[in-house]
């Protein structure tokens, strides 16, 4: 079994609206909703979804921009979830994940070693730590995962970046393009002195199609398409093993997002990236992709290699969402599934299936129980009772 | 012969700025036909929303229009008086904008503002206009528009504002509506539903559409006849069906080998290199030339005109033949 290199179990991120004097929680807008995933080394996995849905949240969440509600967020070998959390709460985000259940499953089980037989991969390898070096101890285990926490963060941070929608708000109008490309390798001490700086910043300038004489310049001497691409040298300076690319191309020019488009592709091959690409545009997402998962409402809705989902999109939802999209061809006549009414609001989601109230195949089921993510095809799961 | 319901010739509108002249639009012609669709499409800076702005005159103090003429009715609306205009403005040629949320008034409600419409142009009291109102927003879509009608903009969704804004259009039942990129803000199910809500009011009143967009999609659903725009220029216009199935243009050519599709399997997006230009700055000659991979010598100097090549296709390019043999190869290549 292929080890992914980034897996997403069981978000959850709620964010709280506070209202009153007291700011009270009077509710919870629950913009990501039980979601889980993997992404293999370099493949590019689209997410896809209408404003709402969470697709930009996960990213965020995924970058610890947002702390998750609950859920775990594995990187490679590590649990990183609590990796920018207090340290009292990672205690107890470890104590309640690992060491307590650790504890209760030696009770169950009686031995050790059919503890450690009993797990799978990140959970038997944290096994192994907890009754191996850290010998059953608790404390022992906490200090062993609470070390280097420095460090691990720094890991994390190279490992993972992003590239924002917005060429104009994401870099700093006030900094020169050496600055804002450089300061990832200078902090994290890829490039020591000035002169390596340059030569760092020159070389990645150069892989996304800048002159590197550009280096002293400011963003605002830049057109939007190269701002852009100033945005990708950015994540790219760090070698990272992921890039987030969040609504990337949505606000380029046509003629300017296929060379982004084509950019991004040719550095994947070049690097060996991974992408997590964010977008509400399925055109898009159907080019770069490999592997396509759907959100509505903070859920998945439906997931499967690219071809398996363009060639039989399953979920009612994606099939409208497909059928939605105009197609540049006009003598193309193709049958249009128009959804009824707006995206319902994520503070009160609809009981059930969350796409009932807009589908046009529910039935009383729907309304009332939720569906869940099966696997209906080799590889294409789907989130919906009607599909067989 | 069908007789155009507005004839746009050869119009320029520019911007007397202080970095200096905007030639945002420089050289644009089309005809509106009753009933029909005109889309109009480009890249940010074309001029595309220029072109609109100068129909209904409604450029802000530095915008001129320097030439040519746009004929409503048989009146050149550039050479009306301002009150003349007014009459036509909202009553006979109708807008609807990109963000209803900038579009609509926030301190006004949705009725307010309709009515305001109404009473301005027709000959009715405000209870009468209330009621009209009211059916306005039915006929759009709108659920329970009795209550609907008194609530504010920002109370309804981006959907909802939209329809909102083509009912207060449709008011005086215009003859023209002038569609400024209505669905780019929304999301593509929304979108379906006021492109489909369009169509369909589109056949109960006949009036004309002028739909501008940057999405050779909507073009290619909603459009019967289209002008495509760069750099201020009208660059080919023709019908719908003729421009993507033999486009002539090397720019509409480019533009539609960009665009990632949902219905053909594509391995590589063409590139069409370099950025859009600066309108303070545009090339001398052609001003597709320094991005175009057909451009020679020639291109550099000289100003191509937009010249019927073949019947009723309307081309400004010199060498629009090497589009052809590049299509022949590529159909060779599929072979």
């Amino acid at each position: 079994m292929k080890q992914p290199l980034v897996r997403i179990e069981r978000l959850i991120k709620y964010f709280p609206i506070r209202a009153g004097v007291f700011k009270r929680v009077v509710a919870w807008v629950k913009a990501v909703d039980d979601v889980s995933f993997d992404v293999f080394e370099g493949e590019t996995v689209g997410l896809v979804g209408e404003s709402g849905c969470g697709k930009t949240t996960i990213g965020m969440t995924l970058l610890r921009l947002y702390e998750p509600t609950s859920g775990r967020i594995i990187v490679g070998e590590e649990d990183t979830t609590y990796y920018f959390l207090p340290t009292t709460k990672a205690r107890s985000y470890l104590k309640r994940s690992y060491t307590d259940r650790f504890q209760q499953l030696l009770k169950e089980k009686g031995s050790t070693d059919s503890v450690i037989d009993s797990l799978q991969g990140i959970d038997r390898r944290y096994a192994e730590i907890f009754f191996g070096d850290a010998k059953g101890s608790a404390s022992k285990f906490l200090s062993v995962m609470l070390s280097n926490m420095d460090e691990k963060r720094k890991k994390f941070r190279r490992d993972l970046q992003i590239v924002f929608q917005d060429p104009y708000s994401s870099l700093n109008p006030r900094l020169r393009v050496k600055t804002i490309v450089g300061e990832g390798p200078l902090t994290h001490r890829l490039v020591r002195g000035d002169k390596e700086v340059v030569e760092r910043v020159k070389a990645v300038l150069e892989d996304v199609g800048i002159s590197g004489e550009y280096i002293y310049r400011f963003p605002h001497e830049f057109s939007g398409g190269q701002r852009q691409r100033i945005g990708v040298a950015r994540a790219l300076a760090l070698s990272p093993k992921l890039i987030i690319a969040d609504e990337a191309v949505a606000a380029l020019d046509v003629s300017i997002r296929s060379q982004v488009i084509n950019l991004m592709k040719d550095l994947q091959k070049e690097h060996k990236l991974t992408y997590l690409f964010i977008s509400h545009d399925l055109s898009v997402i159907k080019y770069v992709s490999d592997r396509v998962i759907v959100m509505y409402l903070g859920k998945i809705v439906e997931s499967a290699p690219k071809k398996n989902l363009f060639d039989e999109p399953l979920h009612p939802y994606t099939r409208a969402l497909m059928s939605a999209i105009p197609i540049p061809n006009p003598n193309i006549k193709k049958e249009r599934i128009i959804l009824k009414g707006d995206v319902p609001s994520p503070i009160n989601p609809p009981s059930g299936c969350r796409f009932h109230t807009r589908c046009y195949m529910a039935v009383e089921e729907c309304s009332k129980i939720e569906p869940q993510l099966r696997e209906v095809k080799p590889d294409h799961y789907v989130a919906c009772h009607l599909v067989k | 012969m069908k007789e155009p319901i507005l004839s746009v010739r050869n119009l320029r509108t520019y911007f007397y700025t202080e970095d200096g002249i905007v030639k945002a639009v420089d050289g644009v012609d089309f005809d509106v036909f009753q009933g029909e669709t005109l889309g109009i499409v480009g890249e940010s800076g074309c001029g595309k929303s220029v072109t609109s702005l100068s129909i209904l005159r409604i450029l802000d103090e530095k915008g001129r229009i320097v030439e040519g003429s746009i004929v409503f009715d048989n009146v050149d609306l550039t050479k009306i008086s301002e009150e003349s205009m007014r009459k036509i403005r909202g009553k006979d040629i109708a807008m609807i904008f990109q963000e209803p949320m900038v579009a609509l008034n926030p301190v006004f409600t949705i009725g307010e503002q309709i009515v305001e419409a109404i009473v301005l142009h027709q000959k009715v009291d405000e209870t009468t206009a209330k009621k009209m109102a009211v059916d306005l927003l039915r006929k759009v879509g709108i659920p329970e528009p009795e209550k609907r009608v008194d609530e504010y903009p920002h109370e309804l969704s981006g959907g909802m504002r939209q329809r909102a804004m083509i009912a207060m259009a449709l008011s005086c039942k215009p003859k023209i509506l002038i569609a400024d990129e209505p669905t780019t803000a929304l999301d593509v199910t929304i979108q379906a539903q006021i492109m489909e809500l369009m169509k369909q009011l589109q056949r109960e009143y006949g009036m004309a559409i002028i739909l501008i967009t940057h999405d050779m999609g909507v073009i290619a659903e909603n459009a019967d006849r289209v002008v495509v725009m760069y750099a201020g220029k009208a660059v080919e216009y023709t019908d719908v069906k003729t421009l993507f199935n033999d486009p002539k243009h090397p720019y509409t050519w480019g533009l539609l080998h960009a665009i990632p599709r949902l219905d053909i399997e594509q391995t590589r997006l063409y590139n069409i290199p370099g950025i859009v230009p600066n309108p303070l700055k545009f090339p001398t000659g052609c001003k597709f030339h320094p991005r175009c991979e057909f451009a020679e010598e020639k291109c550099k100097s000289e100003e191509p005109e937009l010249k019927e090549v073949v019947n009723g296709h309307l081309v400004r390019c010199f060498f629009w033949e090497k589009v052809e043999q590049a299509k022949k190869k590529e159909a060779g290549d599929k072979q």
